[in-house]
């Protein structure tokens, strides 16, 4: 891990000392000596932060701890511009408080598993300063993280140990509110769990029960002193599932104490045999309730019989995922199986894991659409997140000018029309024309089997389920005209175009150039809210107001001219176009 | 669920034991807490025969604190409780040997009104910092315990935990009894700081590249500037009570249920990276790296690492000292798998290691009889447990006599043997000298090491008294008169009738005591030996005896133990 981040960071500054010779060097000249310092204050207090780290790169590099009054300073460097990223456990950067331009469309799936812990280095702050002889110290504001701590009790008051609990980020994007889950911890033996290092921002909080990592043994018996008690999962306060759940919403600073009092029912074990599995390889068994979006279950899995139990399941209806993964051959194995706990244990369930199904793809084009677009398919498990998909459809990518030595066209195989090794989840499909240029086109339906799944959720089983077909249209809309903010022209404001139909998915954007016009060429006809903002608003912000409704027809363009509204989020220049 | 109540589950269990069939006896009574004797509810508790220990069955206290399992046969039944802060204990549990009072069962003994006296954990507790005050965030931090264990004073591991973000940890749950705890941990800055200090290099080497190509360089490289402060990237490892080394360490003493606080703070030192390649022929396995620090005679785990197919590794951010490094294979077998380690010291430069395949060794020898010879039909085996490797291999005796066992991972093994009421008593060396039963196997050494058996069939039962009343969990031990004969200790707990019986013993001379208050006593230390022995009756064995012995409990304060 450590090498890999070095790495990175490494290329990162060799490409930023280039750059900077190129601006400094080449005029024969000793560059003038500066002094580079500065500041870190809390901003949720202004007060100084001691032993903040502050590297800066620029004409020249290294890095400075922060005094006791929060005061950092390199003397005789030269002169010119630098980049100081700014870094100190228990804060974040101001920016990480704003989500990010890119994913307010569709949240990007957390890096695996929720930590247990937070382990890794704290995110630094960037910021460039202009170092000029008498420039002022540099400031530098870094926000102090919040917490949500808490103690679980049982129905008689008592501490509950070893019981899982969650905190699950609640992210606003176009393509609906995500939950994330970004922190887990067991309770210890008088009850307590804490989340300490959570950006600010808004979550709820899951009373998991029994949960945990499915954990291996050897052997063909497993020795286990459960006592076959368990617990409902709760949202707090008494949710069943994350959209009925309180929504805390965490300032800088902020501690939000959130306890529990929860009754434990009688609970059972489910325990079988998985079959067709990789000897060794990474497994996971896990419960999902009806209606519930994240797992339940404590599994023991051994990984060369494929015995399994999970422990101390409540009553409730559940699919039961077994997942796989090899590693040598980058092959998924999975299965799911529906099971119903009512009074009694579970016994010698038999699980078969399959590799899934191979998904082809094709194309159509229909009214005039060009068919030298290239399609970008993804595919989205809900389940087992960092599973993504992409496959690309459409014209063969144009050849690239050679070099000398290359092989020749057509002695690179070109990459399968096909989503292999699918294993059973819910999957949403990403579509994304991204080469239509001065084309025309957009999909309007993407059908597997008979059912078109451009929009929301499916389900992948393990039998399957055919052949994924595109029809891309080429009757389409064109929307073209002037942003205004206050009468006069807006320019970088931004445009959504939010379909009626669809409950907020498949939102279109554009932005308007410096003469405040834009153009948003491209689009499947239909009726549309439309909104123009000055600044990046939140999703929540777009969602939240309604917009001028428009019914685009096949084939139309239209000119449109919108005063934009400023969105509550700070304009933000650094951002190009989409 | 852990620590949950089991209400419904007594009621759900209650059907399927033979109780209710035909319940003729009850064991019952209340549990209190053994400092406030306050009734204690919401305790789960659990009683299985002596014989069958899986056979449990289970009930939960009131909040008066009662119980009660009907029970259709008489016998001996061990009862256990647990519950959050009451760590999970056995009725009159006084030590850690794993002997047991079992509640005795029968028409002449009132099961029904027991005390269970629970002892509530405690719980070790602090703060992990670094030298500014700032909390070391994931340390690790390890319990040990000193303790008497099979007679012996030793440093036991208790556990290892990481601390949160606040740089907290907690151990609850902890026994009476003196303890150390270790923490290790890194600095928050360190991948940071090795992260400016690799670009730095990485741009470096370009530069020289450009110049061996004979392009030109835009100038020197920029000027990189450490912090002139730095103190390292690293943190020391260090003991409670500010301690680098576990000699130097403060011994925390844990009541029964109280809470300490043992705050520690690691300086800053200089950190280096370890490099190391693995010598190994096999090209597909992958496995796991792991640095210890010793404690004693023990080890915590410091850092760990994959190595993957290349046998290649790196540990980063190592402060200097000296560590134990082994490497295990993933298909972690003893035949097919590898289990390399090797003993670093690591200076103020980085450094670099090899390990190499130790040659397997072997161990093999004769089996002796001391006094009779089993029936020759009677199958004998002889087994060795590696203490590092926790490898065991076990060899069947040929008609010969003799035994085998090859493929050894060089390691310290510990030599068992029996059965049919045999036990190993001692190895025997080349030139005749009696050895203990562990041995050390080095790298490609063939050891011939005849291995002497004895019978232990016999065997002394009876009960404690004191001024004619039956004793409860008295501590009764059988030392040999002649205290080589390690293998002839013998110990028991006396029931809940006072009774105890020692089985399997070799025949010969020994001391017999029965002492109350029994706290873990370290019997085969000299000094405490002396002093029991004087309290002590002795008692001649043939082989094949079977002597009840009633025996007077001396009160182990009385000996004044303690002093030693």
């Amino acid at each position: 891990m450590a090498v890999q981040r070095g790495l990175r960071l490494a290329a990162v500054v060799v490409l930023g000392y280039l750059c900077t010779n190129m601006a400094h060097v080449g005029f024969g000249q000793t560059p003038e000596r500066c002094l580079l310092s500065g500041a870190v204050l809390n901003s949720a207090t202004s007060s100084a932060i001691a032993h903040v780290l502050v590297s800066y790169n620029g004409p020249s590099s290294g890095y400075r701890f922060t005094d006791l009054g929060g005061a950092f300073r390199a003397g005789d460097v030269p002169c010119g511009s630098y980049l100081l990223s700014v870094s100190k456990p228990g804060f974040v950067s101001a920016e990480s408080l704003s989500p990010q331009f890119s994913s307010i469309f569709a949240p990007s799936p957390p890096g695996g598993d929720e930590a247990e812990q937070s382990s890794s280095p704290p995110q630094p702050t960037t910021e460039s300063v202009d170092v000029e002889p008498g420039s002022p110290p540099a400031r530098i504001q870094l926000v102090p993280v919040s917490s949500i701590a808490g103690t679980v009790l049982d129905e008689n008051g008592e501490p509950l140990a070893g019981v899982a609990v969650q905190g699950i980020a609640v992210r606003q994007s176009l393509d609906g509110t995500d939950y994330a889950p970004v922190r887990s911890n067991h309770t210890d033996d008088r009850g307590a769990y804490a989340f300490l290092d959570l950006t600010p921002g808004d979550y709820i909080v899951r009373l998991a029960g029994e949960a945990a990592s499915t954990r291996y043994f050897m052997g063909s018996r497993l020795y286990l002193n459960n006592d076959h008690r368990g617990m409902q999962p709760v949202y707090y306060p008494n949710g069943d599932s994350p959209a009925s759940a309180a929504v805390l919403h965490l300032g800088p600073s902020e501690r939000a104490s959130i306890d529990f009092r929860h009754a434990t029912e009688a609970a059972f074990d489910i325990d079988g045999r998985l079959t067709g599995i990789a000897p060794g390889a990474w497994t996971r068994v896990q419960l999902y309730r009806e209606g519930d979006r994240l797992p339940v279950g404590a599994a023991y899995v051994n990984l060369s019989s494929g015995q399994f139990r999970v422990v101390d399941v409540p009553r409730g209806s559940y699919t039961l995922r077994a997942v796989q993964y090899v590693a040598d051959t980058q092959k998924w194995l999975a299965a799911e199986t529906q099971v119903v706990v009512v009074s009694q244990p579970i016994r010698n369930l038999a699980i078969e894991l399959s590799g899934g199904a191979d998904i082809p793809v094709s194309v159509s084009y229909e009214a005039g659409a060009d068919d030298n677009g290239t399609i970008s398919l993804s595919l989205r498990p809900q389940h087992e997140r960092s599973n993504v998909r992409h496959v690309l459809v459409g014209a063969p990518a144009r050849p690239r000018p050679r070099l000398k030595g290359t092989p020749e066209p057509g002695s690179v195989p070109e990459p399968p029309k096909a989503f292999t090794n699918v294993i059973p989840d819910r999957y949403r499909l990403n579509v994304q024309t991204i080469r239509p240029n001065t084309a025309s086109g957009y999909v309007a339906s993407a059908k597997l089997g008979d059912v078109d799944v451009l929009h929301g959720e499916f389900s992948v089983s393990g039998s399957a389920p055919g052949e994924l077909h595109l029809t891309v249209r080429g009757d389409s809309a064109n929307l073209e005209g002037q942003l205004t903010f206050k009468g006069q022209p807006a320019p970088r404001a931004r445009l959504y175009l939010i379909p009626t139909a669809g409950g907020g998915s498949d939102v279109k954007s554009g932005v308007s150039g410096a003469d405040g016009h834009y153009q948003v060429p491209n689009l499947p006809p239909g009726e549309y809210r439309i909104q123009a903002w000055r600044g990046s608003p939140t999703p929540a912000e777009i969602l939240a107001k309604s917009g001028e409704t428009l019914t685009l027809q096949p084939g139309e363009h239209r000119m449109v001219t919108l005063e934009a509204e400023p969105a509550k989020a700070q304009p933000q220049e650094e951002e190009g176009d989409l | 669920m852990r620590g949950a109540a089991g209400l419904l589950l007594a009621l759900a269990f209650g059907g399927s034991t033979p109780a209710q069939c035909a319940a003729s006896y009850v064991v019952g009574g209340v549990v209190v807490d053994s400092r406030s004797h306050a009734p204690l509810g919401n305790m789960r508790i659990l009683l299985a025969p002596s014989s069958a220990r899986d056979r449990k069955a289970e009930r939960v206290t009131k909040q008066d604190g009662r119980f009660a399992f009907p029970v259709s046969e008489p016998g001996k039944y061990l009862l256990s409780i647990t519950k959050p802060g009451y760590p999970l204990q056995f009725y009159k549990q006084t030590s850690l040997s794993g002997a047991t009072t079992a509640v005795v069962v029968n028409e002449s003994q009132d099961a029904s009104h027991l005390v269970f006296e629970a002892k509530r954990g405690g719980v070790i507790f602090g703060v992990v910092k670094d030298e500014d005050g700032e909390p070391v965030r994931n340390a690790r931090v390890t319990l040990f315990q000193s303790a008497v264990l099979s007679g012996s004073r030793r440093m036991i591991p208790r556990g290892q935990t990481r601390s949160n973000a606040a740089g907290e940890f907690r151990f609850p749950n902890l026994l009476r009894g003196s303890y150390y705890v270790l923490a290790t941990g890194s600095a928050w800055f360190a991948d940071s700081i090795s992260g400016l200090e690799e670009a730095q290099q990485f741009a470096q080497s370009r530069l020289e590249v450009l110049a061996e190509q004979g392009r030109e360089a835009n100038g020197p490289p920029p000027k990189f500037s450490p912090d002139p402060a730095f103190r390292g990237a690293a943190l020391q490892p260090m003991y409670y009570g500010n301690a680098r080394s576990v000699e130097q360490a403060s011994i925390i003493r844990l009541e029964t249920g109280s809470e300490v606080q043992a705050s520690i703070i690691l300086p800053f030192t200089r950190a280096v990276a370890l490099k190391g390649t693995l010598s190994v022929p096999d090209e597909a396995s992958e496995g796991r790296v792991v640095l210890f620090n010793r404690v004693g005679d023990q080890f915590a785990v410091f850092m760990d690492t994959w190595v993957a197919k290349d046998k290649k590794f790196q540990f980063v951010n190592v402060p200097p000292g000296s560590y134990i490094i082994v490497a295990v294979s993933s298909a972690a077998s003893a035949t097919s798998g590898w289990g390399l380690d090797d003993e670093v010291e690591v200076g103020a430069v980085d450094a670099e290691v090899m390990l190499r395949p130790q040659q397997t060794g072997s161990l093999a020898g004769r089996v002796l009889f001391e006094g009779e010879r089993p029936a020759p039909e009677a199958s004998l085996f002889v087994t060795v447990h590696g203490e590092k490797t926790d490898f065991r291999y076990r060899a069947e005796v040929n008609p010969e006599g003799s035994y085998s066992l090859n493929r050894l991972q060089p390691d310290r093994y510990e030599v068992t043997a029996g059965d049919m009421g045999y036990i190993a008593a001692y190895l025997t060396g080349p030139s005749g000298e009696r050895l203990p039963l562990t041995l050390s196997v080095s790298s490609g050494e063939a050891l011939h090491r005849d291995l002497t058996l004895t019978r232990a069939a016999s065997a002394i039962e009876g009960t404690v008294e004191k001024a004619g009343v039956p004793q409860i969990a008295a501590f009764v031990l059988l030392m040999p008169k002649d205290s080589s004969r390690q293998w002839a200790y013998r110990i028991d707990q006396t029931d809940s009738d006072g009774s105890y019986r020692l089985a399997t013993i070799p025949s010969g001379d020994y001391f017999l005591i029965a002492l109350g208050e029994s706290e873990d006593v370290a019997y085969r230390d000299s000094k405490v030996a002396t002093r029991l022995r004087q309290a002590a009756q002795t008692v001649h064995l043939e082989p094949g005896d079977h002597l009840t012995l009633k025996l007077d409990v001396v009160s182990a304060a009385a000996l004044n133990l303690s002093s030693l």
